[in-house]
């Protein structure tokens, strides 16, 4: 999908930014900080804008970066550019205080930047507090097709480093029963 | 500190298209202040200088150095906002991904609405909802 995205970059005049959240990344990954990934992909394209730079000198020498800086100088960004495409992965894995900021935050942009869109994944539970902020979020269930499963057992099967266990009969059962099984779940 | 990489770079500049002696000068020069300069830019750099001086020793090398090591006002500033590198995991989740799996996604009506609709429209967030394994990553 981000793929996508980026090659209707040149066609369609977007940008794209991403961000993919980890459990295993609790500490680093702050509000601030996804904010500030967001921030450094926006501006790798076309260079920082000079209002940006100033604001960075600014706040930056003073007492380091915070939430609001980085959010305002997020909005100029956008402000600056086209139709802007933020995506986040695995929403559910954030600390709870840093998905409550960055939910606010983007709340906040989105409300003044009708230029932007944000998509996210990530387990049904934080489906409502999306909701909470995004009255009008569109929710998408997300599973596997029978194709997906096909070519995932494939590939695995491919990569099996026991391939003289396997044989004919034995593949096809795989490949019939398990997709079967897991789209009837 | 940005002042300050200005200097650096404005004596780099000069380095290059100054007299033989003075030219010798400033090499010596960006040997003493150079490691001290860097340091005060990061921690991180700071490590690649040393590095970077331990292994040329050559002060030839230095404009070469300078434009590596310290990077221009633009280059800073990106690298100050965030340590987060989404790039490095989105290059492993391409190299993990199956061609043609999820693809149905992007031809969804949901999909195509938020990709497609117009500024300001009511699909302006879409919230790709499923349980642990369910291939949401592989979409990306």
């Amino acid at each position: 999908m981000i793929d996508n995205l980026c090659d209707q970059v040149e066609e369609k005049d977007l940008a794209v930014a991403w961000l993919y959240c980890d459990f295993l990344a609790h500490k680093e990954q702050s509000a601030t900080a996804m904010l500030g990934a967001i921030l450094r992909q926006l501006v790798s394209v076309r260079g920082v804008p000079e209002n940006i730079q100033q604001r960075f000198r600014k706040r930056f020498s003073d007492r380091g970066l915070r939430l609001p800086d980085m959010v305002g100088m997020l909005k100029t960004a956008i402000s600056l550019l086209p139709t802007v495409y933020i995506c986040i992965d695995a929403l559910d894995e954030l600390a709870p205080k840093s998905q409550q900021e960055l939910l606010w935050s983007l709340w906040d942009i989105v409300r003044e930047s009708p230029n932007t869109r944000v998509l996210f994944t990530g387990r049904s539970h934080v489906a409502d507090e999306v909701k909470k902020y995004f009255v009008e979020a569109i929710i998408v269930p997300v599973s596997p097709t029978e194709d997906d499963i096909r070519v995932y057992l494939d590939a695995m099967l491919d990569r099996d480093t026991e391939p003289d266990a396997m044989d004919n009969n034995l593949r096809r059962d795989i490949m019939r029963i398990i997709p079967e099984t897991i789209s009837e779940v | 500190m940005i002042k300050c990489l200005r200097n650096v770079k404005a004596l780099s500049h000069l380095r290059s298209s100054c007299p033989l002696d003075l030219h010798k000068h400033l090499d010596t020069t960006f040997l003493i202040i150079l490691p001290a300069l860097v340091q005060s830019v990061s921690k991180n750099m700071a490590q690649k200088s040393s590095r970077n001086l331990t292994i040329t020793g050559d002060t030839g090398c230095f404009n070469n150095f300078i434009n590596t090591v310290i990077p221009d006002e633009d280059n800073l500033i990106r690298e100050s906002l965030s340590s987060l590198k989404p790039h490095e995991r989105h290059q492993n989740v391409r190299a993990e991904r199956l061609d043609g799996v999820g693809d149905w996604f992007l031809e969804t009506s949901e999909f195509r609405k938020w990709n497609e609709g117009e500024d300001g429209s009511l699909e302006q967030v879409l919230f790709c909802s499923g349980g642990p394994g369910m291939g949401k990553t592989f979409m990306w």
